[in-house]
């Protein structure tokens, strides 16, 4: 049977399928730009030789650029999987992990650890990284108890913008009382950059991501119907209290992960969203699947940028969303559909 | 065909109140059988509130008992049709009746519920607007998609909030038989609040008239609609006929002085 609603998903499905492949290859450039004067056919030998330290060029790709790329793959797919969730259970087009402060949040965390030693871990990557993700995790969790009394959607947003606020002055005090040394150090945190990858780093972040959208997954209809309105997926027999708890723990969780790990990488949360959404609709089942290969396009086109930009010298990639990203937002407000 | 349900509806002291201001104080009403109701009233004496605590989403004090025979219904067997929907969403108009079977669906969508989907859209004669944004229709097509995502999930109880004040008359007289029908077949029942007094009495068999937050009458429409109930409720002087098919008429004439 071949009907309107089957082609549409057809198409949609196509869609889906060329976004990866675009992704594969970005992922591919990715891997093969760099400051090192390694050809393509060099590196795509050393790929197929698998990792080893039988060469300079064996350690770059395998433990300084596949770190990297990975990172981008799994910080790019965790951030924009949030952001359309959190589009979603708040109902607001612009909520993101950043519009609602929560990146703001773990970026104050990080510049406190890095002059203060909180939370004391001795382990300096990691302590920086744990205070990060409490304060993101503790700003969600604020973030939401306070909107549960007044749930309206309007209201959450003006507070993710008054929690930026906070933690900007906060951070602002702290790279005042800073050293010269520690600045440096959280200037690299407040613009986002994958020069602090890792391979641990990387598998975490993907697993939690896999992990997260599997759960997601298995309320995609839920998703859509809240989707189209709180009443809407109230009288359609859906929990929303229930559903909204859920997939705002998740979305907290991702978001906490990527931004703990490589600092506030800014909009991705916010643009892959939209773009997936104006590809294949509000229809969880593909938007759940588009929103991350779009997330990760971005920010794989972002450090492949990032790396050309500067022979030599590696421009942090939050620098450069944040420039893409803003000008979205803008066209976001001025298009005034919202 | 599964069996015909067997409809009761008890609504026992309903109050709602927002703030300081008390809206509904105390509603009692008794439904049995199938059918169609209709609810009236003037504009704020909360009609609305009424239907969105009956759809479970406007908290109230008070009971609401619905049953089918000797059972308990679920709130899965109650559907709503708002006044008026404003979302955000991308969703096409076919997507947004499909939800209204949310409860069966999977990762893929079986034909058959494809069928039912067209079905209904076609006896709502909506079908061309399956892959229009549901945002980007008009305040009547909305409604009637919604009314499609309703009639999809096979309620025991039809919400209807002003199903028919956007529409043409086709669609207003389509959409009330349909309901009609769907309730002779099913033997569901439907709460429609209506302004079209002549049009309750043409397809209710029984209208409660809302008044100050209570109940002022409840019964058939011969009985309910007369000159002086009208004049009361509405504050508007009115003629009460009767057509050629033996239905009450109702033309408003003046504003009472
Ligand atoms: N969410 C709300 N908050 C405050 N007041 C409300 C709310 N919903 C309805 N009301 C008030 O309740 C009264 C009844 O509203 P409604 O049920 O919509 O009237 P109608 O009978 O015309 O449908 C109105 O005065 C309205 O202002
Ligand atoms: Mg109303």
């Amino acid at each position: 049977m071949s009907t309107g609603y089957r082609n549409l998903n057809r198409k949609r499905i196509f869609v889906i399928v060329l976004m990866a492949i675009v992704m594969i290859l970005l992922i591919f450039a990715d891997l093969f730009t760099g400051s090192s004067n390694m050809s393509v056919k060099e590196a795509i030998d050393i790929l197929l030789d698998g990792p080893s330290n039988e060469s300079k060029y064996h350690f770059i790709l395998w433990a300084v650029r596949m770190p990297m790329t990975m990172t981008c793959l799994g910080v790019g797919a965790s951030l924009a999987l949030a952001g359309g969730q959190m589009q979603t259970i708040l109902q607001n087009p612009l909520a993101s992990p950043y519009t609602l402060g929560i990146s703001s949040a773990a970026g104050f965390g990080a510049a406190l650890s890095v002059v203060t030693g909180f939370p004391f871990i001795p382990i300096s990557w990691i302590n920086i990284s744990v205070s990060a993700l409490i304060f993101a995790l503790g700003t969600s969790a604020l973030i939401f108890t306070l909107c549960k009394r007044n749930a309206d959607t309007k209201t959450m947003i003006l507070i993710g913008i008054v929690v930026t606020f906070l933690f900007s002055a906060l951070q602002s005090l702290m790279q005042y009382l800073a050293s010269q040394e520690q600045l440096s150090e959280i200037m690299h945190w407040m613009f986002g950059s994958l020069s602090k990858a890792s391979s641990q780093g990387a598998v975490v972040c993907i697993a939690c991501f896999v992990f997260i959208f599997i759960l997601s997954m298995g309320s995609t209809w839920q998703l859509t119907c809240l989707s189209a309105g709180e009443e809407r997926a109230k009288s359609l027999g859906i929990d929303t209290e229930r559903l909204r708890r859920k997939i705002y723990l998740c979305s907290s969780l991702l978001t906490a992960v990527s931004v703990s790990y490589v600092g506030s990488i800014g909009f991705i949360g916010l643009v892959a969203p939209h773009l997936a959404r104006s590809y294949v609709g509000d229809d969880q089942r593909f938007l759940l699947v588009l929103s991350p290969i779009m997330g990760a396009i971005i920010l794989l086109a972002a450090s492949i940028v990032a790396k050309i930009m500067k022979p030599g010298e590696i421009i942090p990639v939050g620098i450069i969303t944040n420039l893409v990203g803003v000008s979205f937002l803008l066209y976001l407000l001025l298009r005034k559909r919202l | 065909m599964r069996e015909r349900c067997n409809m009761e509806l008890k609504i026992q002291d309903i109050k709602v109140s927002f703030g300081d201001k008390k809206v509904l104080k105390g509603v009692n009403l008794e439904l049995s059988g199938e059918g169609l109701y209709a609810v009236v009233g003037v504009n704020g004496t909360g009609k609305s509130v009424l239907m969105k605590s009956l759809a479970g989403i406007q908290a109230y004090s008070g009971k609401t008992i619905l049953t089918d025979g000797d059972e308990a219904c679920p709130k899965k067997d109650i559907a709503y049709v708002p006044q008026a929907t404003n979302l955000n969403s991308s969703l096409t108009a076919f997507e947004m009746v499909l939800l209204g079977k949310v409860k069966q669906l999977r990762l893929r969508v079986p034909d058959d519920v494809i069928s039912e989907v067209y079905e209904v859209m076609d006896r709502l004669k909506i079908r061309n607007l399956e892959n229009q944004k549901f945002a980007s229709l008009s305040g009547g097509q909305k409604q009637l998609v919604i009314m499609a995502q309703a009639l999809l999930s096979k309620p025991k109880l039809l919400l209807l909030d002003e199903p028919t004040s956007a529409l043409d008359l086709y669609h207003q007289l389509n959409l009330l038989s349909l309901a009609g029908q769907y309730c002779k077949e099913s033997g569901a029942m439907a709460i429609i609040i209506m302004h079209d007094l002549s049009q309750a009495a043409r397809f209710c068999k029984k209208i409660a008239v809302l008044k100050d937050g209570k109940v002022f009458r409840f019964g058939k429409p011969k009985e309910v609609l007369t000159e002086q109930i009208i004049r009361d409720v509405f504050n508007v002087d009115a003629e009460i006929g009767c057509s050629g098919s033996g239905y009450t008429t109702v033309l408003p004439v003046a504003i009472t002085t």
